[in-house]
């Protein structure tokens, strides 16, 4: 083992328990009853070639918007007394400063009703899924249970989440795909986000760079990368419970909340396709709506 | 991009791979300050044009209009919507258009990679402002870093992101924000744009480096001052609409 390989080891190790997701279900505890099925939670099943990782936002609802709201005002009420200590602290900063002719200090800024965030909403039921904490892995396929709160979901992209950790990968902020998930029920996403995409100019930078890589492996002779087939299915295991393949929709822009690398997931036969950067639902031929996307940076006036 | 190899190992060849593969990132400073500090994230310029239709409810708290998810049929914003400020586009017509004539050399193509604008046929100013700023604040805020190849990155996190990513998170903070952490976002940023701008149908061209800094601006770790900022994307948005480029389009 190199060096590297030590060190690899090592920092895998010391990220494992930040890795443990809570929602994550493995076959084992399944079968053996330590696990249990849920009917109230949605479930989310997806596989791939190899290990993989995620985030999906959830669509907020009523019930979410209505917690969103409660915190809101919590937060507000306290940011508004803040700020009455705040300005009373100023008030007599600028009184000393100006017994001794120095710089008044500057002034507290009021929260008000238009300003004043607690943070995206999109952000409240977010959940990464992978690379660790599998349901199953074989020499071909690894796959992915996570127990989730039913809704509706939007692949965020390619990251690696982890509450209170760096966040890296890229995001589809510029479109993506949505899904639903149904209480009591296992949503099979197969392969999909893998395999379903089917890249298309323009392409983005890290597109090209791997299309560039695997023409220099093909050059040399070696192992190119290629893009599995689509699939679907839940193995035996999971067959006694209910079950529906997910049906995908395009989805429209997303804020980048992670101040990752920016792209979009390449258009999807039948789903998700693209004019310029308007998303367009591929059945219909409808443009989808985005929001206003606007920087996540405070502003420096 | 999600490829797989087949009975391919992503293998490191020391640490500077190392670094370069395992994007590393910064949890989002900013994006985490606003759970408990107020933040201007609605002021963010944006011309009248590209405005949605808000639907403000003044009885409830306010959510940004870009908290609010895009759905084909989404419910009422029970939240309210806070719509930004209207931004005040100037007549192009009272700009002073960027000098865009160099003579080429080796020594300048080769800093095309970071000294760049775009140029999109048939687009108002206003559209090309709203595509700029758009891209600048999906870009804006870059926590990751990517050492010397962000392609490979990126391609390794879809498809290997265990190694990399986990890697990321553990000395990610410690170590790469001191070595590499404004040059990266730098770079990131660059790579967003691009990104971003292509995707809109821009052609991206090169220019001369001081010839660029007239009219752009480059973030690391901090952030420029939002009249500055401004000016310079509106400076950005009159190239892009102006008349086509005669140097050679570079592409992605």
């Amino acid at each position: 083992m190199t060096k590297l390989h030590h060190l690899l080891a090592a920092a895998l190790l010391l990220v494992t328990p930040a890795l443990a997701g809570a929602d994550s279900v493995e076959e084992k505890n399944l079968i053996s009853g330590k696990a249990k099925f849920d009917p109230a939670m949605g479930y989310i099943y997806q596989s791939s070639p190899g290990r993989t990782n995620g985030v999906f936002l959830r669509e907020p609802d009523d019930a979410t918007r209505a917690e969103y709201q409660a915190d809101w005002d919590e937060a507000f009420a306290k940011a508004q007394k803040k700020y009455a200590s705040a300005m009373k602290r100023w008030e007599n900063d600028v009184k000393l400063a100006q017994q001794t002719k120095k710089k008044p200090p500057e002034q507290p800024v009021e929260p008000t009703r238009e300003t004043f965030s607690i943070g995206p909403i999109l952000m409240r039921d977010m959940f990464g899924f992978g690379p660790m904490y599998v349901f199953s892995k074989s020499d071909t396929q690894v796959a992915y249970l996570n127990a989730v709160k039913p809704g509706t979901y939007i692949y965020y992209g390619p990251m690696l989440y982890m509450p209170g950790q760096p966040v890296g990968g890229f995001c589809y902020c510029m479109g993506t795909v949505r899904f639903e998930v149904k209480p009591g029920v296992i949503t099979d996403l197969g392969n999909f986000l893998i395999a379903a995409a089917q890249p298309a100019p323009p392409y983005d930078y890290s597109t090209l760079m791997a299309m560039k890589q695997n023409e220099e492996r093909a050059a040399k002779g070696k192992d190119t990368w290629v893009r599995p087939p689509l699939s679907f299915g839940l193995p035996e295991s999971l067959a006694k419970y209910p079950s529906a393949r997910a049906e995908f929709q395009a989805s429209g822009k997303l804020n980048n909340f992670f101040g990752v690398l920016v792209s979009r997931m390449p258009p999807i036969p039948g789903v998700l396709d693209y004019r310029r950067d308007t998303v367009v639902d591929a059945r219909s031929g409808a443009e989808v709506a985005s929001p206003l996307i606007v920087t996540q940076v405070r502003i420096k006036k | 991009m999600c490829l797989y190899a087949k009975g391919v190992a992503l293998k490191f060849t020391g640490l500077a791979a190392l670094a370069a593969s395992t994007m590393l990132a910064c949890a989002p400073a900013s994006a985490w300050a606003q759970d408990t500090a107020p933040v201007a994230a609605q002021t963010a310029p944006v011309a009248a044009a590209a405005l949605p239709e808000a639907a403000p409810t003044a009885s409830t708290a306010p959510v940004a209009a870009e908290m609010v998810p895009a759905a084909p049929a989404a419910p009422p914003a029970v939240l309210g919507t806070v719509a930004p400020p209207v931004y005040d586009l100037p007549d192009p017509a009272t700009l002073i258009r960027p000098d865009l004539a160099f003579a080429m050399t080796p020594e300048i193509e080769s800093d095309f990679e970071k000294y760049f604008y775009f140029h999109r046929d048939e687009t108002s100013f206003a559209d090309a402002f709203n595509d700029i700023r758009e891209c600048d604040a999906l870009a804006s805020g870059s926590n990751i870093y990517m050492g010397a190849d962000a392609g490979s990155i990126a391609a390794a996190s879809a498809q290997y992101g265990a190694a990399a990513g986990a890697i990321g998170g553990v000395i990610g903070s410690a170590i790469a924000d001191a070595i590499f952490g404004s040059a990266a976002r730098r770079q990131q940023r660059r790579l967003n744009l691009r990104n971003c701008m292509a995707f809109k149908g821009y052609q991206r061209y090169g220019l001369e480096g001081d010839l660029w800094k007239k009219f752009n601006f480059e973030e690391g770790h901090g952030r420029k001052k939002e009249g500055e900022r401004n000016e310079a994307l509106e400076l950005q948005a009159l190239v892009a609409s102006g008349p086509k480029p005669t140097t050679k389009e570079l592409g992605l």
